[in-house]
């Protein structure tokens, strides 16, 4: 099975304490793969370096074989910030992606946005920012392509939603693609990763495999993140 | 529909226990087609390659068969539906027993309790 | 590709520049229209500011909007869009070439029409004379198109000091120092263009063009330090028919290098973007 996304001896130094360190992982096709781990602990960078955001200091990214921007039309991301522009609608965002991206169903994107009860012709600006990332969401998954990147697509938003936008986000993810979710919410999310990658102060820490963790250590991944984490800082303390 | 999975076991075999469930119950019976993999990832909130291992071991256990374009029947003859009921009960019963056990509660207890207990 | 980016940029220039501008337009017609009357002088002055808010306006939309694209946080989107930094870069100089013209329309027009309005009389007489075929013959074809170059090449002088000084502002190592790495590129840009001017100006190198230019003589290289100010060749106390500015070889050539430099430096820059 190839890879999709390809991490070899990847660093990045962000100036503050913000960088990553010696990264190597491979993501393969058709995996829904998380990405946990506490705020600040390189998940983001790691993100942006993926989707050439970001130029590693040492290593190679590796997107479907290429250099990220020779990939970019495989991939439907969606960051932690919002990127559009706070005069748009949802109604002209639609048509941008329509222009520029061949996989994008405006009826899928319609479909989900009205399913967050989202209308279409307000601007960004008069939506508070739980809706804003909802209507981001519609964009992205509205894309059938090899890979989704999600950035905390739960972040600012309130527990009600989180189901609704995890039941768009399995409805409307393409069968056979890859998926790269990062959250900090573990136990809402945990239930739709077959791997998981820890990370911690700009590296990654474990790489498992979901149901094994469970089978073998008869814990969810949540605990078992509290686990890895405290661990940490005992070792840290003592 | 709510959760119903418990994230501290493999999901895949709870979701075998819940679909012998349907099945003892009659609640799906021979013939009756399966649901795709999709459409069971997105009703649990579960990940899509799950179900389908939980479906395949369903399929190599003789439970259901797979057609190619057709979808995912269950193949279970009444005699089949009875040993699975029998086979399901003593398993459950199994954990209850090694449950009370853990507690403490004798056979004598249990078969108070059980009198004692509501229909 | 390249057409959606433009015609993405072109929407978002409409966007923010609708209503500045239609203000304007009110003032402006407001001055005009108030002609002959005893507040013209205040009205030409509140027309020629409207005109100057107007350019000032296009100017700052052309700029912050670069700036916003490439490095705010639609960067996350312009970025991950699938086409090549170079379709990217083009965009933006083409959507900023467009509204360029769209500027220099105003301000020609505007400018024209106050003029008209606050010449009155003399105007007509002006015309009476032909006056504006004189100038058009003693400029000629050729000057018009000289000077349709000269209109481009600033335009191209424009793009190439903002771009570069925003995105080499921002790139890697001088991204910490936010919008203060642009103004230290910007500056740089600002001081070498001085040096290269004063140097410019003791080389005796200079290129002349003639304002009232022929098909056969537009240009000439002189081995003459630049005389800056336009000043008709006298010889023996009659003015000679060709009036004419030098612009100084060094200085032109740097220009040049200058704008391909830019163009390439840029190019570089947003291929190997890193956004915070």
């Amino acid at each position: 099975m190839n890879n999709v996304i390809e991490l070899n001896r990847v660093s990045k130094n962000y100036g503050s304490s913000r960088g990553v360190l010696d990264l190597n992982v491979g993501i393969a096709e058709g995996q829904i793969t998380g990405l946990l781990g506490p705020n600040g602990c390189g998940k983001t960078t790691l993100i942006k370096l993926i989707m050439g955001l970001l130029q590693p200091d040492t290593g190679e990214v590796r997107l479907a074989g290429k250099a990220p921007r020779e990939s970019l039309h495989l991939v439907s991301y969606l960051p932690e910030k919002t990127y559009l522009r706070d005069s748009i609608t949802m109604k002209e965002a639609f048509d941008v992606f329509t222009a520029f991206y061949v996989d994008f169903s405006v009826e899928r994107a319609r479909h989900i946005l009205s399913e967050f009860r989202i209308e279409e012709r307000i601007p960004l600006r008069n939506m508070s920012k739980g809706m804003q990332e909802k209507a981001q969401l519609s964009l992205v998954m509205g894309r059938e392509c090899p890979l989704y990147i999600l950035d905390e697509p739960m972040g600012g938003v309130d527990p009600l939603s989180r189901e609704t936008i995890l039941r768009e986000i399995l409805q409307n993810y393409h069968p056979g693609s890859a998926m790269l979710l990062s959250t900090h919410l573990v136990s809402e999310v945990e239930s739709i990763f077959e791997r998981v990658l820890f990370m911690d102060e700009g590296r990654i820490i474990e790489d498992v495999e979901v149901e094994k963790i469970r089978m073998e250590e008869n814990m969810s991944i949540d605990a078992y993140f509290r686990k890895i984490y405290k661990n940490k800082e005992n070792r840290h303390v003592g | 529909m709510s959760y119903p999975f418990n994230n501290e076991q493999p999901i895949y075999l709870q979701l075998i226990d819940i679909y012998k469930q349907k099945f003892v119950r009659g609640e799906l019976m021979d013939g009756d087609q399966l649901p795709s993999v999709r459409e069971v990832a997105m009703i649990y909130g579960v990940n899509p390659n799950t179900v389908q291992k939980a479906f395949s071991e369903l399929d190599r256990d003789g439970f259901t068969k797979s057609e190619r374009t057709a979808g995912r029947f269950v193949t279970l003859t009444q005699e089949q539906r009875k040993v699975l009921q029998e086979e399901m009960a003593r398993q459950y019963l199994g954990d209850f027993l090694d449950k009370m056990r853990a507690l403490g509660i004798d056979r004598q207890d249990i078969h108070r309790m059980i009198g004692e207990e509501r229909e | 590709m390249l057409a959606k980016l433009i015609v993405l940029d072109l929407k978002i220039y409409g966007k923010m520049l609708w209503k500045p501008l239609s203000i304007c337009l009110l003032v402006l017609i407001a001055s005009i229209s108030a002609a002959g009357s005893s507040l013209y002088s205040i009205a030409l002055i509140a027309g020629l500011f409207s005109l100057l808010v107007a350019g000032g306006f296009i100017l700052y939309v052309m700029i912050s909007h670069y700036a916003r694209h490439f490095y705010g946080d639609q960067g996350y989107l312009i970025h991950t869009l699938p086409v090549t930094p170079a379709q990217r870069l083009w965009a933006k100089f083409i959507s900023g070439f467009l509204l360029y013209i769209v500027a220099a329309l105003i301000l020609l027009s505007g400018a024209y029409f106050l003029m008209r309005t606050a010449l009155g009389e003399a105007y007509d007489n002006f015309i009476k004379l032909g006056g504006l075929k004189i100038i058009v013959n003693y400029v000629g074809t050729p000057g018009l198109l000289l000077f349709l170059g000269i209109i481009l090449f600033m335009y191209l002088g424009l793009f190439a000091n903002y771009s570069l000084s925003i995105s080499l502002g921002m790139n890697k190592h001088l991204q910490r120092f936010r919008s203060g790495g642009i103004a230290i590129v910007f500056i740089a840009i600002f001081a070498v263009q001085q040096l290269v001017n004063f140097i410019s100006q003791k080389v005796p190198l200079s290129l002349r063009i003639f304002l009232n230019p022929r098909w056969y003589k537009m240009m000439e290289i002189v081995t003459q330090a630049p005389n800056i100010y336009e000043e008709p060749l006298r010889h023996h106390g009659i003015p000679s028919a060709t009036v004419y500015t030098d612009i100084g070889l060094f200085s032109l050539f740097y220009s040049l290098a200058f704008l391909v430099i830019s163009f390439v430096l840029v190019h570089r820059e947003l291929k190997r973007i890193n956004l915070r």
